[in-house]
Formats: structure tokens, C-alpha cells, sequence
């Protein structure tokens, strides 16, 4: 079983589903997850803050779909004290042409999510960001197991 | 006015400048391998943003992406993708060796597949400007052979906040010699003031 989740797109499901995203660039997939209960949800986001930037739905936003992702997890039955996170993507391909690599929007878009995060006072158990390649990403919700693919290097789990 | 409202007489237009590009790359790339190829615009289209990684089919197909930025009177970047497979064909053509010995991507078809882009995206914006009045010309390219989500959606989202559409241009290769077809995309992507000023050229151009 997979349910894939599409660009600026958040899906939450019981175990033992999987949530599924391909092809992520500078976009992250974040995922939460409750171990108790044995339920996730994965927001696929595009863009770091919705507060300078507000043309799109809430999905398409870091901040706001921290918010939403969280809400339909303690819809499910999750909480809030036990939620755990984990993230991926915020690749820089083509940072070679970048003005400031630095402030790449892969590069925002885990600082987000850290400091969202942090402000949300969900534990960040792993990551795979960063970089210059792409990823597909596989998140067992039962284990919060994350498997991560890549077009030339070996998968790995996180 | 706003992209999604652009007329298909003016998509048309596009087109044909498109055309026009086409055809000076055509002569470009025809004196650099000393064989004849001709370009062609089959289409030319207007996709919403989160349409866009599932162009090319599945967005964890394998595709070489050639990005640069636009510079001059608007700013923007340009992406040109070919399918893994068409980069490969290509490169053989390119550098003169037997179909089929290519490949993978080294050093010298990556830089293959990097000034074939610099060249199409020269000629297009060199036609463009023109059809618009303005200076248009690309910057160095990068390259990069990955998955066709990342590298459009890093294209698109990589340097602020986007357009809710972009502009995908179809182009078709054709090796005269060996009746060899390959076909590629090329994508348009403004940044929000310097679409504005595309639209406004166009309309100007509709009412002389």
C-alpha cells in the first residue's frame, strides 16, 4: 500500500500505510508521527513562510502546513506530547548559477523547518536534506521509517 | 493581465517566435557538428505550476537539466530538459561518434549537453527580444542529471516565490542525415515583474 503525496499536498494515515513523494527538489517532505498510536502524515512543501510570500494555499507553506499537518494528526487520535519529525529534500541543484548559495530556497526551507520545529517543540528524530540531488521519499508510518531513494547513489533509511 | 488570460492568437505569436529561435539554433548547431539538423516548435503551452513535474511522465523520470539565468531587460531563468535516453542520442550526434556509444555522462557530455543548451537558449531569447524590443540573453549555463520533479520543481521554486504558470516549449530535433528524431523541452520562466513586462510588449505588438 502507498498513498503518494503530490506537490504542496499534506496526507495522514494509520499503519500500515505508506506515504509516498517523488522527485523532491528544494521542496521538503515533512513527516510526523505518533509511535503510540501507530499514525503519520507527511506535508510536501514548496516555499519557507507564508507570512512574505501569500499567493498559494496553506499546503504550499512551511508554517501553515506544520499547522495543518499537526491538526489532522491530533484529529487521527495523536499527542501533541508525543509527536516526532522527521525531514527531507532541500536540495540546491544548480547552485553553481545561484547569487548566494546560502540563501538557496532548498537552504530556507530546512531552516524552516528546524525552526518551526523547535517552536512547535517537536523533536527532530532524522533528516536527509541538503545537497545537490534529488530524492524520493518512502514513510512507513507504523515504524516512522523513512526510506529514501536517489537517481545515482544507494538508498538509504532514516 | 495575467498570464492565464494570455490569448491563444498571442500564444500563437509565441509560438512563432519560438519558430524563429528554432531556426537560427537549427543553423547553430548544424555548423558546430557539420550536419544538418532542423528544429522545429511543435507546441508551445501554458501549464499551472503543480502540473508541471508530471510533463514528462513519471516525476522520478531521469532527465538532463540545462539552467540559466536570464539576463538584460527582464530577469528570469530558462531550463532546458532532455528525457536521460535523448541527452544520450544527442551527445553521440553532437560529438561526432556511432549512435549508441554513449552511455552515461561524463565531464565531456555533460559540457556537450550544457552548450547545446546555451546555444537554444540564446537563439530563443535572441528572437524573443527581438519580437518583444528587448535585450534578452542567457547567462552560463549548469547542468545537472537527476530526477525530473527535483529539477524542475528546483527550477521553478529554487530562486522565489514563482508564477502560478510557466511557459513550455516543445522542440523537436531532426538529424537529416539519418532521418533521427529526439525531442526536448525548454521552459520559460519569468520572474513577477519581468512577466508583466512580456505581457505588456505582447499587447503592444497586438495594437500597432
Amino acid at each position: 500500500m502507498a498513498l503518494t503525496v503530490r506537490i504542496s499536498d499534506i496526507q495522514v494515515a494509520k499503519a500500515p500505510e505508506i506515504l509516498v513523494t517523488y522527485g523532491l527538489g528544494s521542496c521538503i517532505a515533512l513527516m510526523l508521527y505518533d509511535p503510540l498510536e501507530q499514525i503519520g502524515g507527511m506535508s510536501h512543501y514548496m516555499l519557507p513562510d507564508s507570512t512574505t510570500m501569500s499567493r498559494r494555499r496553506p499546503e504550499a507553506y512551511a508554517d501553515t502546513a506544520l499547522v495543518l499537518l499537526k491538526t489532522k494528526l491530533l484529529h487521527l487520535g495523536g499527542s501533541p506530547a508525543r509527536l516526532r519529525a522527521k525531514i527531507a529534500g532541500g536540495a540546491s541543484m544548480f547552485a553553481d548559477i545561484f547569487p548566494n548559495p546560502a540563501l538557496s530556497m532548498g537552504n530556507r526551507n530546512i531552516e524552516a523547518a528546524h525552526t518551526l520545529l523547535r517552536e512547535h517543540n517537536i523533536p527532530l528524530m532524522a533528516e536527509d536534506v541538503g545537497g545537490i540531488i534529488g530524492r524520493s521519499v518512502y514513510f512507513d508510518v507504523a515504524t516512522g521509517k523513512v526510506r529514501i531513494r536517489y537517481v545515482s547513489r544507494e538508498e538509504t533509511t532514516i | 493581465m495575467r498570464i492565464a488570460e494570455l490569448q491563444d492568437i498571442q500564444l500563437d505569436a509565441l509560438k512563432e517566435v519560438a519558430n524563429i529561435g528554432a531556426g537560427h539554433a537549427a543553423t547553430a548547431l548544424s555548423q558546430l557538428i557539420s550536419k544538418q539538423v532542423m528544429l522545429k516548435v511543435p507546441s508551445l503551452q501554458l501549464d499551472p505550476l503543480e502540473n508541471v513535474p508530471n510533463l514528462l511522465g513519471s516525476p522520478e523520470r531521469v532527465v538532463a537539466g540545462v539552467l540559466m539565468h536570464i539576463l538584460g531587460d527582464i530577469t528570469g531563468r530558462m531550463l532546458l530538459l532532455f528525457p536521460r535516453e535523448a541527452a544520450l542520442v544527442l551527445t553521440d550526434r553532437l560529438l561526432g561518434k556511432e549512435p549508441g556509444t554513449t552511455t552515461s555522462f561524463t565531464e565531456m557530455e555533460r559540457s556537450c549537453i550544457s552548450e547545446t543548451g546555451n546555444i537554444l537558449a540564446g537563439s530563443y531569447l535572441g528572437a524573443l527580444g527581438e519580437f518583444l524590443g528587448l535585450l534578452l540573453l542567457p547567462s552560463v549555463p549548469s547542468m545537472v542529471l537527476d530526477m525530473s520533479g527535483a529539477v524542475l520543481t528546483t527550477a521553478y521554486l529554487g530562486f522565489g516565490e514563482p508564477q502560478d504558470f510557466v511557459i513550455c516549449i516543445e522542440t523537436s530535433f531532426h538529424f537529416v542525415e539519418d532521418d533521427k528524431q529526439l525531442k526536448g523541452f525548454f521552459f520559460l520562466i519569468p520572474d513577477m515583474d519581468s512577466l508583466e513586462i512580456i505581457l505588456k510588449s505582447i499587447d503592444v505588438s497586438f495594437h500597432m
